[in-house]
């Protein structure tokens, strides 16, 4: 592939992090909270920052990190003491305009959710206003929002428990002025490559007039056509909040170039036959079904799909500068390193 | 209101209003109307080659076409061959007037036609012909019903001759108020457009319609333009020695993409305008997709009705069909 789009951004990387297994599920799952939560406060350029945490003895929203290792991560039901940390990204959004701190992330280990170490709660707060929490319990936000839309529950899956053969690999990357975070977790399991676990923080390019607060998340198990680009009412995989509570809050779904029958990823057996280069299309953003709010409302930053035959892992061009990388249905900006799947 | 950025310059001879008389004034008047409309524009103009009145013929850069009532069909009959060097050097179009209401409508992407006879066509070597769907025969989107229906024959071009818009509206009712059908419709639709950021090795990127239909039919639905079954195409190109058939594209979601053009975007009451790509679903050894089109967007499809944006008073756009089309900014859009 000779043509390739040009990135809007530029990218920061933590990624093909090898995660060895830990002994136990919920070690396992502490350890990849603990890496990821590392990764986003590194980086060098407009890192996340932690308004507040519990390691299950102390807790406070006073941006204080007590997380300093996995075992300050453990799990426990709601109600009971457990581990959890709200993280903040200033870049997201913005600040003040619309009124927001800044984009906030919670990820509780919480039980209640799943077994200690398959999955954690998540939820976004675009307003920035998650408050009060203890060692039982998490804090909350008046337009907090659950970033696992095609579920419909606060489950965030961290990587693929029970499959896995050899090491799990975390990859994280961040646009370095804070609009676009993404993260995800594989395993090669006995089918191969797998996703476990992966998130999508997005400033929405092109967001249309009248979209307060232009950001979605998607937490979910893996990339597939059928749950990104699905615009079935009840299973959309982006979730957004304009500012209050559930009236406010938003399903979108992920469209590319079709024609009458298909995605074009999905006609798309090899590369285009004229030029020999395989086709990367462009993300849009619909709310589709949503009560209250429909629209196309906007684009994703450097992000693509491209044909489904294509393995997991390919990347482009294929001179070895792998500038983009193929995870799941879509295609990522990369930092040239040979991905790790597992 | 957000709309996108329109990258050409346009010409307009739009809203040529076809008063019925009969069957054959009308097609003629169409047909005729079209020739003067492409030889007419200021700035690159179609040319004529050659032409055939039925009484005489050539290749010869004269135009025997002087009057709708020289648009003669049968064995001798009328052909006209266009010239247009925006598209492609040498790039040409024959209209063969062999059927009435319909004929053929063939493309030479750079060959050229030679020969042809007040009995034949001129042919090119690298030519190919157009139709609706694949059913055979191009139509001039006049419907023989027996009763008086008016239409409008609209053509846009963009100032450097690489895109020509064509399309035939008529009404809801005929000129004695007896009502026809639900909104205006689009009976022809046909386009000669060079390809925006084509794809490396596309010879001559340029792709063209004729969507014409014989019977008061919609041909710009979306069925027909987004359709991608092989033969079914409503786009036609050529790389090299093989025609291809292109469907368009526009934004879907899996499997869906007609239930969210129902209407405008709610946070703003505006209608989403989104690109128009150029794909060959099926044409072995040309598939993939090869370019988008320039200032041709998809949108709601619903209304059906045509309707200017982003207001009657300043109309840059207009919705024609499931397409939404460059407008000329001053004149009323007369649909019936």
């Amino acid at each position: 592939m000779s043509t390739l789009p040009n990135l809007a951004k530029t990218w920061q990387f933590d990624v093909n992090q090898e995660i060895p297994w830990q002994g136990t599920t919920a070690r396992m799952g502490a350890q990849i909270l603990f890496l990821l939560k590392e990764s986003l406060r590194a980086f060098v350029l407009a890192p996340w920052t932690v308004k507040g945490s519990s390691n299950g003895v102390t807790a406070g929203m006073d941006t204080v990190d007590r997380w300093l290792s996995r075992s300050n991560i453990t799990w426990a039901a709601d109600g009971v003491a457990r581990s959890w940390i709200v993280l903040q990204q200033t870049g997201l959004i913005g600040v003040g305009n619309p009124p927001t701190t800044g984009f906030q992330v919670l990820l509780d280990c919480s039980t209640t959710v799943s077994s200690a170490g398959v999955s954690c709660r998540s939820l976004i707060s675009p307003t920035g206003s998650f408050t009060g929490g203890s060692t039982t319990a998490r804090p909350t936000a008046v337009d907090e929002q659950a970033v696992n839309g095609v579920n419909r529950t606060h489950q965030q899956y961290l990587w693929n428990n029970g499959s896995q053969v050899g090491a799990t690999r975390l990859h994280v990357m961040q646009s370095s002025d804070g609009q676009c975070t993404r993260w995800l977790t594989y395993n090669t399991s006995t089918n191969g490559p797998t996703i476990g676990g992966v998130a999508l923080y997005e400033r929405i390019s092109n967001p249309t007039p009248g979209l307060l607060y232009p950001a979605v998340a998607m937490g979910y198990t893996n990339l597939n056509r059928d749950n990104m680009f699905t615009r079935q009412a009840g299973i959309e995989p982006f979730v957004g909040n304009q500012g209050g509570g559930s009236a406010t809050q938003f399903f979108a779904s992920m469209s590319c170039e079709g024609s009458y029958d298909a995605l074009l990823p999905y006609r798309e057996f090899g590369p285009d036959e004229l030029s020999d280069e395989w086709a990367m299309h462009p993300c849009g953003l619909w709310i589709p079904n949503t009560t209250g709010f429909r629209a196309r409302i906007g684009e994703f930053f450097d992000l693509w799909t491209t044909s489904y035959k294509l393995m997991d892992g390919t990347c482009f061009p294929e001179d070895g500068s792998r500038e983009f990388v193929k995870f799941g249905s879509l295609v990522f900006p990369w930092n040239g390193e040979a991905p790790s799947l597992g | 209101m957000t709309v996108p950025t329109i990258e050409k310059t346009w010409q307009f001879d739009v809203n040529q209003s076809i008063e019925w008389v009969d069957y054959d004034t009308s097609w003629r008047t169409t047909m005729f109307l079209l020739k003067e409309s492409l030889k007419g524009f200021p700035l690159s103009p179609w040319t004529v080659v050659g032409s055939s009145n039925s009484v005489a013929a050539g290749m010869d850069g004269v135009d025997r076409l002087a009057a709708p009532a020289n648009l003669i069909a049968g064995g001798n009959h009328s052909w006209i061959v266009l010239q247009q060097n925006g598209l492609n050097a040498g790039f040409q179009v024959c209209f063969d007037f062999t059927g009435g209401g319909s004929g053929t409508v063939a493309v030479s992407p750079s060959a050229g036609f030679t020969g042809g006879s007040i009995a034949a066509r001129p042919t090119a070597t690298d030519e190919y012909t157009m139709t609706l769907n694949g059913t055979g025969t191009a139509y001039w989107g006049i419907a023989n019903f027996g009763v008086p229906f008016k239409y409008n024959l609209h053509v846009m071009q963009s100032t450097d001759g690489e895109c020509t818009r064509i399309f035939v509206t008529t009404g809801s009712a005929d000129n004695t108020g007896t009502i026809y059908g639900a909104q205006p419709i689009t009976t022809l639709f046909a386009n000669f457009d060079k390809l925006r950021d084509p794809v490396a090795g596309f010879s001559v990127p340029v792709v063209c319609s004729w969507g014409g239909h014989p019977s008061n039919q919609d041909s710009l639905v979306y069925t027909n333009v987004i359709a991608s079954g092989a033969g079914v195409e409503f786009f036609h190109s050529r790389d090299v020695a093989t025609n291809m058939r292109i469907a368009a594209t526009w934004d879907h979601t899996f499997n869906f993409f007609q239930a969210f053009l129902v209407g405008p975007n709610t946070f703003t009451g505006e209608v989403w305008m989104g690109p128009v790509g150029a794909y060959c679903p099926n044409t072995a050894t040309k598939r993939g997709r090869h370019g988008e089109f320039y200032d041709m967007w998809s949108g709601p499809i619903y209304p059906l009705t045509s309707f200017v944006l982003p207001s009657a008073e300043a109309p840059a756009y207009v919705k024609v069909g499931c397409l939404y089309l460059p407008w000329d900014g001053v004149s009323p859009t007369v649909f019936i």
